[in-house]
């Protein structure tokens, strides 16, 4: 009898042949294995067989078993109680190292599908790294906000004049380029004269001469974020030019401001019901002569338009009653969308789309064009939305 | 869609709950609840606790409430099986109309029943003709039916 019909790795170590070393075959991968087998004659004594087995197989082992199939009253239990008693049931060679073999094999097996897939293969080469490295010493590590671990990805933090923190974030491609790109309407042109490579210091001073030019507009924007109600974007940032501010009564004027030319009126949109909104727009469009152009945007709207924008946190003390929820669905944002319909009689504020909804439930309503034109389900006057191509 | 309105209604339900009545959700569904309404004093129903099972609809607020009576009441506009007879239910359904005002509207059909609409007709006509004997049945039912000291 030899082992070598099951393991053709393994050699013997003793005349008796009762130890083995060498290498077992699982799943085409060598393992290094040691093993000294000690079958007792007589009936009732366990054999005192010894294995010794790679120190990644031995740690397998002493893992819980993961949910098999072949033992599932012993759901707590080791990989290697399993193997203990499995093996103990062996009375020959050739059952054991198919047992060992059959036992291993399962576990590797089990271990692989529960493995998390790990991307650690395709790191880049030295200089790739060692060139970010020296680019990120030459703007100072004081500017790195934050940096991922194979530093595919850098965020770089500037201060404008007024202080105010900008994070440009910069991609690594696999060459060493890098894009960039920061939370404003305008972003850096990264030229360089003959074909020079662009480290990221250069990102910084374009960046900087970026933020120099747009010190008009982030002040602009800024002001209106902290003094105004903007209803939308939910979360403005420097990068959005168009800001809707609400005026109260349910209504809000919706403004896009030119980042080369933050301070001159900007394209206006009124939204609310007619009673409210008319006299603003008038008031905007004949009062053009008292925009002063060296006055705050926010300022320039208040005066023309003769109103003053209430503040976000006197407004949401009475969040109820002030609120701009759609009076159908009772939320705000419907699929990113905020009420844009109001009743021209009784100020219900609605979502187009629910508007819309309803009245096409009701038989009372009439569709002509694009338009379906009903009853306003509080007041019952006469209300219209346009239909959209869903 | 639905059940952010129906949870917003619920919120403002349990903040300012409306007299006399109560509402919920049965268990974890949402779109089931059950409500109870208070007898009305000084009408056959007073003394009464009356329970009701309302269904929402998937497309609610667009379609109305299905809300019936799960306990018996002697009244024209309701019927042996629990359903009501009540316009906002029907045809005069709005979203603007919520639980807590449907559940008024049907407290105030109980103060006043609409006998030129009814359910059943005979107990309308009893209501028109023979009030004393409408008063007398009715509160035999409540005490029967809707009795708290059951």
């Amino acid at each position: 009898m030899s082992s070598s019909d099951f393991l053709p790795l393994c050699v013997p170590r003793n005349k008796e042949l009762t130890r083995f070393h060498g290498y077992i075959t699982l799943w085409n991968q060598q393992y290094a294995c040691e093993v000294d087998f000690n079958f007792q004659e007589k009936d009732g004594d366990k054999p005192t067989t010894k294995i010794r087995l790679d120190p990644e197989l031995q740690r397998l082992l002493s893992t819980k078993q993961i949910q098999h199939q072949y033992n599932s009253t012993n759901q707590q239990s080791t990989y290697q109680d399993l193997l203990v008693q499995r093996l103990s049931q062996c009375k020959n060679y050739n059952s054991f190292f198919s047992e060992l073999k059959d036992v291993l094999e399962k576990i590797l097996k089990v271990q692989h599908t529960h493995k998390q897939p790990t991307v650690q293969d395709d790191l880049a080469s030295t200089e790739y790294y060692k060139q970010i490295m020296s680019d990120l010493d030459e703007i100072g590590w004081d500017k790195v906000s934050d940096l991922n671990t194979d530093l595919s990805s850098i965020s770089v933090s500037i201060k404008d004049i007024a202080g105010r923190e900008h994070i440009i974030k910069v991609d690594v491609s696999k060459n060493n380029e890098y894009t960039c790109t920061a939370q404003l309407p305008i972003q850096a042109e990264l030229k360089t004269k003959n074909n020079e490579r662009i480290t990221l210091k250069k990102i910084k001073i374009e960046y900087e001469h970026v933020l120099h030019s747009l010190q008009d507009f982030l002040s602009t924007v800024e002001d209106l974020d902290q003094n105004t109600w903007v209803l939308d974007p939910e979360n403005p940032t420097f990068a959005h030019c168009m800001r809707r501010i609400g005026i109260g009564n349910h209504s809000s004027i919706q403004i896009e401001i030119d980042p080369k030319q933050p301070k001159a009126p900007p394209e206006v949109r009124f939204l609310g019901a007619d009673s409210i909104i008319t006299p603003i727009r008038d008031a905007y469009n004949q009062n053009h002569h008292e925009w002063v152009i060296d006055s705050s945007l926010r300022l320039n709207l208040e005066r023309t338009m003769k109103i003053t924008f209430p503040r976000r946190r006197t407004v949401t003390q009475n969040d109820d009653d002030m609120s701009e929820k759609c009076s159908i669905c009772y939320s705000y944002r419907m699929e990113g969308k905020v009420p844009d319909k109001v009743c021209d009689t009784c100020c219900q504020p609605f979502h187009s789309m629910c508007l819309v909804e309803w009245l096409r439930s009701i038989p009372k309503s009439h569709t002509s064009f694009d338009t379906i034109s009903g009853t306003c389900p509080y007041c019952s006057s006469a209300i219209s939305a346009k239909v959209y191509n869903k | 869609m639905a059940a952010k309105r129906i949870q917003k209604e619920l919120k403002d339900l349990q903040k300012d709950p409306p007299a006399n009545c109560s509402a919920g959700p049965n268990s974890d569904d949402l779109f089931h609840w059950s409500a109870t309404i208070m007898g009305p004093a000084d009408t056959p129903y007073a003394g009464g606790l009356f329970f009701l099972d309302i269904h929402f609809p998937t497309d609610y607020p667009f379609k109305p409430p299905k809300i019936q009576f799960r306990t018996r009441v002697y009244h024209p506009n309701i019927n042996n099986n629990g359903g009501i007879c009540l316009d906002i239910l029907k045809d005069q359904w709005s979203p603007a109309l919520t639980i807590s005002k449907v559940l008024l509207s049907i407290c105030s059909l109980l103060n006043e029943p609409n006998p030129d609409d009814p359910l059943m007709p005979e107990i309308a006509r009893d209501f028109k003709i023979n009030r004393a004997k409408f008063n007398n049945t009715a509160k035999e039912w409540t005490t029967k039916y809707a009795s708290l000291d059951k």
